[in-house]
């Protein structure tokens, strides 16, 4: 496979913890959609390791199949669809989502209309099968922590663009993921709202203990984010590069500023170019 | 429109008072000026009826062809009762068609959401059913059934009943996949995503096209009065039309209209109760 002929990370020393505590392991993974000769290859020889504690960004071009491995990931494809080694804490990834170990939030916020922020919020505990443990924290603390407090009784209608997120992004946290995908999750926000969710998310990522995959056509909020940053080429989707993110957390936003950042933009960027 | 100009400039400070005398009179909501504005089509609707009685009047149009208001007014106190009567057969006739096309209208649309092999099955009857004129099939089901209720709410079942199912369908599958994700992630049944997804996102759909199969439920039952019934005000039209007392024809086609008006501004009522996040203000 060519694309797995790069090493997956880039760093110096193999950080410990992440080979240790692995979350979300992808080896080899395949994706193909339809059959026969209508069978298309989405996704090819996709090597991934997600840490405990880690975020890991998948950045590439429109169509490079970023937001179909996420699925993967969430056991939302079919298996026939699937080939290779994909496992989320040792599980297949069905056996993860039936679990109740991984939540996502998508580009739009896909709350409910007619409920309630809060009952959006508690939406998937009330649906959720088999499960027994009870949330640590109520759906008024859950909105605390995203920065809604106050904000339950009000619907969806009633939000703006950025707060409608933090309610999908409350709603993905009820669940205690252990693992948190995220699809393109500030793509529809302006920018000045996008750079205020950035420092938010890594502000209530700290008080979680879940891992975070996800997926951006920001190199800049990829590089912000990220403890690595995957670079995938496109038709079909391969990883291109990985790259460490090594800034020292917490992080604030004039990083973003900072001649290394731009290095590593420039990079990714380059990268990006030379794998359309 | 320069009264509209409201000073952005920078001379204006917050502390300035003036901002308030701008407001332009249009925009002044005083009692006088909202009883207007509540009453004036009532107004344009009642010049129009005046100027139907002048016009009848100076032209001296024979009553048998256009009825003067007064004359209307004067054949429906003739005998009240016998109008209202009708008007309430008419009325529980489209209730109960209409109630049963929600029933069986709501439960085929769930059916052929769940299930594609039920809608692949069923759908070339229903379409066949749809296209068919209720004025076709109203003279067989009294052949059928005879001269009683059950034909009438037939025919107005028919015609209420599938603008409510292809909505309420539409409804149940128009739902954001995403927000399917979220509930699978969540290892939700898919009796809990139907409940508690797509039923809830189908409601505005189901209100929604109540406006359209409430008037069409009475138009169904004056049709089915109208062939073969004994009472209703689609049998006392076939009576009036026979006698050429078009005075009393008009009246029954403007009771037919109320029914109608009623029913859909019920549901439109409805509507707004039932599926409040749909008119959610900021």
């Amino acid at each position: 496979m060519p694309g797995s002929s790069q090493p997956y990370i880039s760093r110096a020393e193999p950080p410990v913890a992440t080979l240790n505590d692995e979350r979300v392991r992808l080896q080899d993974v395949c994706i193909v959609h339809g059959r026969g000769d209508k069978a298309v290859v989405a996704v090819e020889g996709v090597d991934l390791r997600v840490g405990a504690r880690e975020i890991v960004s998948i950045v590439g071009h429109s169509g490079c199949g970023k937001s179909t491995l996420l699925r993967a990931i969430a056991g939302l494809l079919p298996n026939s669809s699937v080939q290779g080694d994909l496992s989320v804490m040792g599980r297949t990834p069905e056996e993860a989502r039936k679990s109740g170990l991984i939540s996502m939030v998508f580009q739009e916020s896909v709350l409910a209309p007619w409920r309630t922020v809060e009952r959006n919020v508690t939406l998937p505990l009330e649906v959720a099968r088999g499960r027994t443990r009870t949330p640590g924290r109520t759906a008024s603390e859950q909105l605390e922590l995203v920065g809604l407090k106050g904000y339950e009784k009000r619907y969806p209608k009633q939000l703006s663009g950025g707060q409608r997120q933090r309610v999908s992004l409350a709603r993905a946290l009820m669940m205690e993921p252990e693992v948190l995908l995220m699809d393109e999750p500030f793509g529809a926000l302006d920018e000045i709202t996008r750079d205020e969710m950035h420092s938010e998310l890594l502000r209530i990522w700290e008080a979680t203990h879940a891992s975070i995959i996800l997926v951006t056509h920001s190199i800049a909020e990829a590089i912000f984010l990220s403890d690595h940053v995957v670079v995938m080429s496109s038709y079909p989707g391969r990883v291109a590069d990985t790259i460490s993110i090594d800034f020292p957390r917490p992080r604030r936003n004039e990083l973003k500023d900072s001649p290394e950042f731009a290095r590593i933009a420039h990079r990714i960027r380059l990268c990006l170019e030379q794998n359309r | 429109m320069t009264t509209v100009a409201v000073p952005t400039t920078a001379t204006s400070t917050p502390t300035e008072a003036p901002v308030r005398a701008v407001i332009p009179p249009a925009a002044r909501t005083g009692l006088l000026f909202r009883i207007f504005k509540f009453a004036r089509s009532w107004l344009v609707l009642g010049l129009a009826v005046v100027l139907w009685q002048v016009v009848v009047e100076v032209f001296d149009i024979p009553p048998y062809i256009l009825p003067a208001p007064t004359e209307m007014i004067a054949s429906f106190a003739d005998n009240p009762g016998l109008f209202l009567e009708g008007l309430w057969a008419t009325t529980l006739m489209s209730l109960g068609g209409f109630g049963v096309a929600i029933v069986v209208g709501v439960v085929l649309a769930v059916l052929m959401a769940r299930s594609a092999l039920f809608e692949e099955l069923v759908y070339p009857f229903l379409n066949i059913i749809r296209v068919m004129p209720t004025v076709a099939i109203a003279p067989l089901l009294i052949i059928w059934f005879g001269r009683n209720a059950l034909p009438i709410i037939i025919c107005s079942f028919l015609i209420a009943v599938f603008p409510i199912l292809v909505d309420v369908a539409h409804g149940l599958t128009s739902v954001d996949e995403d927000l399917v994700s979220v509930m699978k992630l969540a290892n939700a049944s898919e009796l809990s995503i139907l409940l508690q997804v797509r039923i809830p996102n189908a409601l505005p759909y189901l209100f929604s096209s109540f406006r359209v199969a409430a008037p069409g439920a009475v138009v169904g039952a004056l049709l089915g009065e109208y062939i073969g019934s004994r009472e209703g005000l689609g049998y006392l039209i076939t009576v009036y039309s026979a006698q050429l007392n078009t005075a009393a024809v008009f009246v029954l086609a403007l009771l037919s209209c109320l029914v109608g008006i009623v029913f859909f501004n019920v549901c439109v009522w409805l509507e707004r109760v039932c599926v409040p996040w749909k008119t959610v203000v900021r």
